[in-house]
């Protein structure tokens, strides 16, 4: 079984708009059980050097980020990110703009793309016209407090589909856009498949959102991390969940009912938790979610993994 | 000493902007000191700033509607102006916030929260206003900045 990490990759503190000294975010970060998280304050890294000093306090892993908070739309940059200035980017260059930047090292998520944006959220909502998804590792498919209940992560999702349909390769992750301690709360995550390079890991797709649930997935009978190549042809996938957290489910009332495998790879298939599915595979992406019910509400997205990629080479 | 002060009235059409003003340190100092304030922050017209949110969600959720109670939840609509600061060595930061009083101090020891700490040095400095989209027909700001 592969190992998956919990983080929150979309943390603001009081270096910007948030409310949260480094301190407190980290103290809060390791209260939420998070193994770690990006510190991506808009606009400014003035927070990064005190929060990753105080993570190595706690044995807490803190990525150095930035929110580029533009006026059509956000990205985080984590990682090596001053290659760009925030003010460079405008809706004619922001090609160029990702490019520059990811060949300087930066590893760039697109931010809550469908939330609402100005007046009420200032650029939150994704203007920008981004051609270039070979420059872009993550895509915020959720966002903010409830994001499996909210209308702009179902869009935000309809539009990672049509990037995948396009064959680009994009990390499914979530950013709670975290600004406050105690008013804000979530129970959903960013799983990572390293805890040491998780950018590495987010570059190379091996992650999965989920409310609290890991997710244990076999293909052929081996494990196979998130974001890897699959040959065309038939591949049996079986899919269970395990409890991450104790007494997580129970807190949030999650009960797992099945699980969904989606994509332009395959027609869209539905099986119960742990059911060897055979699926005939063609070249596209193919991708995991579990669905079922949550806080008295049913039928609803509990994770949603990052694709594999499947290749026809005959 | 007073460097510079700069006291402007941007009308919707400066607004998704960046607004540069440069100014010349004529000497090194202890520390740098930014004085910004701007106004309106907030547009109190109820029925106008229901207007705006129903035209902006008829962009981010077509076919969604929403009642008067589910648009209030986004008032009030704030005017937002992030500054950012050069030094004669580049980009030392960005204060994005709503705070309409705000007083930021540079130093080689230490900064205000949004800015990393940078020797105050004689030369060419930046201060960039960026308006976010205006909730108002135009917004003031007044600007100063002075060496000690």
């Amino acid at each position: 079984m592969n190992k998956y990490y919990p983080f929150e990759l979309h943390c603001h503190t009081f270096h910007s708009d948030g409310e949260m000294s480094p301190k407190t975010l980290v103290n809060a970060s390791k209260k939420r059980g998070y193994t770690g998280i990006a510190v991506t304050d808009h606009n400014t890294v003035s927070a990064v050097d005190e929060t990753v000093a105080l993570g190595k306090e706690c044995g807490l892993k803190v990525i150095r980020g930035i929110e580029w908070t533009t006026f059509f739309g956000h990205i985080t940059a984590l990682g090596n990110n001053t290659a760009v200035d925030w003010r460079e980017i405008d809706m004619q260059n922001i090609d160029a703009i990702i490019e520059k930047a990811s060949k300087a090292g930066a590893v760039l998520t697109v931010a809550h793309p469908k939330r609402h944006g100005s007046p009420m959220c200032k650029g939150c909502y994704m203007e920008l016209p981004i051609t270039k998804y070979q420059y872009i590792s993550g895509f915020e498919v959720w966002s903010q407090k409830t994001p499996n209940r909210e209308g702009y992560n179902l869009r935000a999702i309809e539009l990672y589909d049509s990037l995948l349909c396009k064959g680009n390769r994009l990390a499914a992750v979530y950013g709670y856009d975290w600004h406050r301690e105690k008013a804000d709360y979530s129970y959903a995550y960013t799983f990572i498949g390293d805890k040491d390079e998780p950018e590495r890991a987010i570059k190379s797709g091996d992650t999965f959102v989920s409310a609290g649930l890991g997710l244990d997935v076999k293909v052929d009978g081996q494990s196979l991390p998130f974001g890897s190549e699959l040959e065309a042809g038939k591949h049996v996938f079986e899919i269970t969940v395990v409890n991450f957290f104790e007494d997580f489910c129970s807190r949030y009332g999650v009960i797992p009912k099945g699980v969904a495998l989606k994509g332009s790879s395959c027609a869209e298939r539905v099986a119960a938790l742990g059911e060897k599915l055979t699926v005939n595979c063609s070249e596209g992406y193919l991708r995991i979610e579990i669905f079922g019910d949550m806080e008295g509400a049913s039928n609803l997205t509990l994770a949603l993994a990052s694709p594999y990629y499947v290749i026809d080479r005959r | 000493m007073i460097v510079l002060h700069e006291h402007r009235r941007l009308t919707e059409s400066e607004s998704c902007r960046h607004i540069y003003i440069p100014f010349e340190a004529p000497c090194g100092g202890n520390a740098l000191t930014v004085k910004f304030s701007f106004q309106p922050a907030t547009l109190e017209d109820r029925q106008q700033s229901l207007e705006i949110i129903r035209r902006g969600m008829e962009i981010y959720e077509p076919g969604i509607r929403r009642n008067d109670a589910e648009l209030e939840e986004f008032l009030p609509l704030k005017n937002m102006l992030t500054l950012s600061i050069d030094s004669p060595d580049g980009f030392i930061g960005a204060a994005h916030r709503h705070s309409v009083n705000q007083l930021h101090k540079i130093s080689a020891q230490k900064s205000s929260r949004g800015f990393v700490p940078c020797a105050v040095t004689k030369g060419r400095w930046i201060i960039t206003v960026s308006p976010f989209h205006f909730v108002t027909p135009y917004v003031d700001f007044d600007l100063e900045v002075s060496i000690e």
